[in-house]
């Protein structure tokens, strides 16, 4: 497949996060992955609809210490066109399992954070709570392990690390490993 | 920049080679996924002497802006990919 058009892994500045002036999320789905700090209750609130009767708001926030290390902060690195379509296929997924009038908003950060700041927030409204709570964990559970994007944490020491994670492959060998897996 | 040039996208642990946003690797005719995995391993191999980071390379899977791409996907003159090392969002 050619693509000679030009490609960013550009996030999205505060203009287009979840800002007050985006049009509403009537598709029922709302991803970005953004430079600027993370407003949780702009992110819920695109999930609101008057026929649900729960909310869910998952946060992931940058924890001081890992595998017995002191971490003063994280800096996160996307390939933001593929990690907006990632987490779109992923909330459509969740949507055709627990239910299509299921909404979405997922917004997940980049750049250097601090110990307590959030690094994601995942919204999903639901007409009742079971299955916004699950749903809630499958789009984290998933984004983990799909969306191209990538930490590294900075110790107390002064030394930086690459986390190693999970490796992607393409659709066709995902749906094949899935297959043999069933 | 030759007419078989492609660009690769550098991102998570590669970024500490090159100019850490991308690296240009000039490319046989008919190139496929495979060979760019192989051109990107010895221009970083080239850049970088002391490159160790073979396994990642190994791991990581390549993409372009919309979708992943296997290792048999074709590579055209002038495309843009994206090498992605294994990923730990959230």
């Amino acid at each position: 497949m050619a693509n000679r058009a030009e490609m960013t892994d550009k996030a999205r500045g505060p203009e287009t996060a979840g800002g007050a002036g985006m049009a509403g999320n009537a598709e029922g789905i709302e991803v970005a992955v953004v430079e600027s700090a993370i407003d949780p209750t702009r992110t819920l609130a695109r999930v609101t609809d008057p026929g649900h009767g729960a909310e869910t708001l998952f946060l992931g926030v940058v924890r001081e210490h890992n595998l017995g290390r002191k971490v003063l902060g994280v800096s996160y690195d996307a390939f933001a066109p593929l990690a907006e379509t990632v987490l779109r296929e992923i909330c459509k997924e969740a949507r055709a399992r627990w239910g299509e009038s299921l909404k979405f908003a997922v917004t997940h950060r980049t750049g250097r954070l601090d110990v307590g700041e959030i690094s994601v927030a995942i919204a999903v409204g639901s007409r009742h709570r079971d299955e916004a709570y699950q749903a809630s964990r499958y789009v984290i559970e998933e984004l983990k392990i799909r969306a191209p994007i990538w930490k590294k944490e900075h110790y107390e020491d002064g030394e930086s690390e690459w986390l190693k994670g999970h490796a992607l492959c393409s659709h066709g060998e995902r749906a094949h490993a899935r297959e043999k897996n069933a | 920049m030759s007419d078989r040039t492609v660009r690769v996208r550098l991102f998570g642990g590669f970024r500490k080679y090159g100019d850490g946003r991308e690296i240009e690797l000039v490319l046989a005719p008919g190139a496929r996924v495979k060979e760019v995995r192989h051109a990107l391993g010895q221009r970083l191999a080239e850049l970088h002497p002391d490159f160790a980071d073979r396994q990642l390379l190994a791991d990581s899977a390549f993409a372009s802006a919309t979708q992943m791409l296997g290792e048999d996907a074709g590579v055209e003159p002038g495309m843009v990919l994206a090498v992605l090392p294994p990923v730990c969002g959230g």
